[in-house]
């Protein structure tokens, strides 16, 4: 013989986490707060409208829906409710869409606002019709009796919520506290100012220097000596940069000398080499042509 | 604290207060395990220990307490919200401050995208089909305007929030189903021990999001079904289904699909149940307009909506089934038989090359065997009860698929489809599952009974490690030292560094490509504008060819405004962990055992419309002068210029 489950098909309450919250006036109230709140906090503030911003729609939609008649309660509707914000929000910017709106701070705020209004007349649109009825408790549910006491006290929630804010505290500091993976050490040139952006080959007069724009940084943990030479490929060299650089530190200076005589496309090569460090590094390279010639 | 007579106080006494404890416990040690993971060597297993330590030290007690009879309701729920959030600490753990997977960083850019456009649909190169799905999108940035909070806070905040509202959904199933909100906790935390749950699903993607809806519109079927046939309510259950499934329908295209089979199930097994004058007709006829709007749905976004969506899962179907059905027509093949990596199409090793503990493989391999022996106990008990729920029987049904997709794991692109189907087919399982565990806690022998509860701990124990083995890469698993080609491991700060000089320089949405690695920290950090590669356009010719690109590629890339390449020098170092460079349609992809060679790196020397404008010890950043493209196509067509403008910065 196989045991049954002791739980019996019998009502134990009436439907609701909080008392009250899915009426008209509160699901109107907390849509007002939402829109309210979101439109007109600062953005470095905002985020307390977390809370609101992940149930009100789905508050709205539920209460709307079923009323006081839901067939759950407590964690089960908190559930329900965040599924069906989950919801709410897409469709809403597919509504949006199709009406040919962007989703948009106003839109989003706008939006809620509506969907939280239409939700709170069909409630009180249900409110006055089951007042004319004489209906004045919810369905019996049929649900399994609560174990233990029926109604969350708030008083309950104390200890589970500190374990688990404290727990997520935790792990947020642990990342800070304990120690991880140095990050990568590294140096890195690259051309500067409007030189970075560079696109093609650029003239320039043979007989007159060229002021090249370079960076470098030294994102190491040790302080680095860095010579930068420059040359052109087939052609001059340019000028030679040494300086040394604490850890973090970055350097912007300039390369100068004389594009090669006659040539539609040379290469200048800015060569990075940090003393003591066989690492192999590209030199920079840009090209340029002589402007006194017909290319 | 007011208690119902006969339930024992202990329950909401000292029994409770340890399990917060151990949480709290269970919390440093696993935030420890990742922080030795990230500082260890290959080989090391420390932290594999570690963090098995820290999460059975909260997970064992939760199991015992929500096994147990005398648990108050309220802690059941309780334990649940705090498994939900549990469960995201290790993928927060390991890649605390940004996106880590490939997935994560197209999400994460589509929905900056939407927050700075506003546009719904916008194309996304990494991962063509996201940009037919909009809806996780669409809620992000929802949720951003609101609590201006930025798309990183934003993901873990409602990551967090999924795992809780997951569970919590489960446990709506189970306990509509058998009447007992002890089954609906063992149920969820059945399912909070799946495959899937601490791994796949922790991740910032449509999948993650789309499971909850796909659990909630279960969750509206079941109660549509056990209602009364004369409650109003049922109408309610209907209509936030049917939205339910509509939305899911713009969320992810396999959620919807297996909506639409969970659905079938649903159907199915209250069709043989009405036959059978077990079942009232109107659950049939019912679940079957659930079941035909959300499949019109579900059609409509297929054919409408998603354009790239078929040819984006047709690969995946077409080899996982050739791959699977060859590995069985082979007669003289076992999983055993090969030592190394199976190329594409032909048997996979079961973690080959794989470095985590012996134990994790051992328990893995158990870990199915173990499942079909708890949901076939599970059955017997639904068999002697009747089995005359339809619901019961669709979750059964459900179970069963959970088992049929094993064969696919023996196949490379098989075992992805088979690992994310178990996200869905587990709810079906954890249900079933359920239904037999909560016997043993009913044993009246204390002894016996308590025995019999271990014996539980130690089964939810060993499938745990077993799902966590199997459902994810041992390499995802922890954040530690540099694995090339690997997505979460082969992004450094260097690579950021080089994406942020390239955002301060050249601004956003210019046109760019590279290796996966680099391609997916650019494409985050900087938005850039990545090409789709394939065979009339290898991008993989100009970033890991060993000669510079062809006059077609140059005539392609000119057409396309192709401006940037970066290249990570690594490439001539290592193979990518990943069996690719670029594309899992380039050249040699998935069969290379030698890393493309340094002329790789060198041939840019002689491209002379290649400006190396950016150099680190790892990195390259190359502008491409589309104007010194002399190919005979553009040299006969006079084109001397840039087609475009560059984008403004």
């Amino acid at each position: 013989m196989i045991p049954r489950h002791i739980d019996t098909e019998t009502a134990p309450d009436g439907g609701r986490l909080i008392p009250h919250f899915d009426s008209a006036v509160a699901v109107f109230a907390l849509g007002l707060v939402l829109a309210t709140g979101g439109l007109l906090l600062p953005t470095s503030v905002r985020w307390i409208m977390w809370p609101l911003a992940m149930t009100v729609p789905g508050h709205a939609i539920i209460s709307a829906a079923f009323g006081r008649h839901l067939d759950f309660s407590g964690f089960r509707r908190a559930g329900l409710t965040a599924a069906m914000t989950l919801v709410a929000y897409p469709l809403l910017a597919l509504t949006g869409l199709v009406l040919g709106l962007r989703l948009t701070h106003l839109s989003v705020v706008l939006s809620t606002a509506v969907l939280t209004s239409g939700c709170a007349g069909v409630i009180l649109r249900r409110e006055r019709s089951e007042a004319v009825l004489g209906i004045d408790h919810p369905e019996q549910l049929e649900e399994p009796p609560e174990v233990g006491s029926s109604r969350i006290r708030l008083s309950e929630l104390i200890i589970p919520t500190l374990a688990i804010g404290t727990s997520m505290l935790i792990a947020l500091a642990s990342i800070s506290v304990f120690p991880r993976k140095p990050p990568d050490e590294f140096s890195s040139i690259a051309l500067e100012g409007t030189w970075a952006l560079a696109a093609h080959v650029v003239p320039a007069d043979p007989g007159r220097d060229v002021t090249v724009s370079f960076r470098i940084d030294n994102e190491t943990t040790r302080r680095q000596e860095y010579i930068v030479r420059a040359a052109m490929v087939d052609g001059p060299d340019w000028s030679t940069r040494t300086r040394t650089l604490e850890p973090g530190q970055a350097w912007v200076d300039t390369v100068d000398g004389r594009v090669t005589p006659g040539s539609c496309r040379s290469r200048l090569e800015i060569d990075m080499e940090v003393v003591g460090d066989p690492e192999d590094h590209f030199p920079l390279a840009v090209f340029f042509r002589d402007n006194t010639i017909d290319c | 604290m007011e208690l119902e007579p006969g339930v024992p106080r202990r329950a909401a006494g000292w029994p409770m207060h340890v399990l917060w404890g151990c949480l709290v416990v269970g919390t440093v040690i696993v935030s420890y395990a990742h922080s030795v993971a990230s500082r260890a060597l290959e080989g090391e297993q420390t932290h594999y220990h570690l963090f098995w330590l820290g999460i059975f030290t909260f997970i064992v007690p939760a199991t015992w307490m929500l096994l147990s009879r005398q648990t108050r309701d309220i802690d059941r729920y309780l334990i649940l919200v705090a498994v939900g959030v549990y469960s995201y600490f290790p993928k927060f753990l390991a890649y605390p401050g940004g996106p880590a997977f490939f997935d994560e960083y197209a999400h994460t850019v589509q929905t900056d995208r939407l927050f700075d456009t506003g546009l719904l649909f916008m194309p996304n190169n990494q991962v063509v089909v996201i940009g037919d799905y909009p809806v996780m999108h669409a809620f992000a940035v929802s949720i951003r305007h609101l609590t201006g909070l930025n798309t990183y806070h934003t993901a873990v905040a409602l990551i967090i929030v999924l795992h809780v509202v997951t569970l919590i959904g489960i446990s709506a199933i189970a306990t509509r189903i058998t009447s007992s909100r002890h089954v609906g906790g063992i149920a969820a935390l059945f399912y909070g021990i799946g495959p899937g749950f601490w791994g796949f699903n922790t991740m910032f993607a449509y999948e993650s999001f789309a499971i909850v809806l796909f659990v909630w519109s279960c969750v509206c079927l079941v109660h549509l079904q056990m209602s009364s046939p004369t409650a109003w309510t049922r109408t309610a259950w209907l209509i936030m289904g049917i939205m339910i499934s509509f939305t899911l329908a713009g969320t992810h295209h396999l959620s919807s699909y297996a909506n639409l089979i969970v659905l079938g199930s649903f159907v199915a097994a209250s069709a043989f149940l009405t036959i059978r004058r077990k079942e009232l007709q109107v659950n049939f006829w019912e679940g079957l307009v659930f079941f035909l709007v959300a499949f019109a749905f579900v059609a409509w976004w297929f054919m409408n909506q998603a354009p790239n969506t078929k040819g984006y899962l047709l690969p995946y179907v077409e080899g996982g089934l050739t791959e699977t059905v060859g590995i069985f027509g082979d007669s003289g093949a076992s999983p055993e038989a090969d030592a190394v990596e199976a190329p594409a199409g032909e048997q996979r090793q079961l973690f080959a090359g794989s470095t985590i503990p012996t134990y994790e493989i051992i328990l893995s391999f158990i870990t199915p065997v173990l499942a079909a022996a708890i949901a076939g106990l599970a059955f017997l008990v639904q068999w002697k009860r009747g089995l005359d729920k339809s619901t019961a029987l669709a979750m059964t049904l459900t179970a069963s698929v959970y088992f049929l997709v094993y064969p696919m794991m023996l196949s490379e692109t098989g075992a992805e489809g088979a690992r994310r189907s178990w996200s869905f087919t587990s709810v079906g399982l954890a249900v079933l599952a359920a239904t037999g565990l909560q016997v043993i806690p009913l044993w009246k022998q204390k002894v016996r009974r308590n025995v019999g509860m271990v014996s539980v701990i130690a089964m939810i124990m060993t499938l745990m490690v077993g799902n966590l083995a199997v459902g994810m890469n041992a390499v995802y698993r922890f954040a530690g030292r540099f694995v090339y080609g690997s997505d979460t491991r082969s992004v450094t700060n260097e690579i950021h560094s080089a994406a942020q000089w390239f955002v301060d320089t050249q601004g956003r949405n210019q046109k760019m490509t590279g290796d996966r690695s680099s391609q997916i920290v650019f494409h985050a950090d900087a938005q850039v504008l990545l090409g789709i590669p394939d065979g009339n356009y290898p991008l993989w010719d100009l970033v890991v060819g060993v000669v510079p690109p062809g006059e077609y590629f140059l005539d392609r890339a000119a057409a396309e405004q192709l401006r940037f390449a970066v290249i990570d020098k690594r490439q001539a170092d290592a193979v990518p962990m990943i069996s690719f460079y670029l594309d899992q349609s380039e050249p040699l992809a998935g069969q290379r055992e030698e890393p493309v060679s340094r002329d790789s790196l060198t041939k840019w020397d002689s491209m002379d419309y290649a400006l190396r404008i950016y150099e680190s010890d790892e990195m390259i950043i190359y502008r491409l002068d589309s104007s010194a493209f002399h190919t005979t196509f553009r040299e006969a067509a006079n084109i001397d210029s840039d087609i475009g403008q560059e984008s403004s910065k």
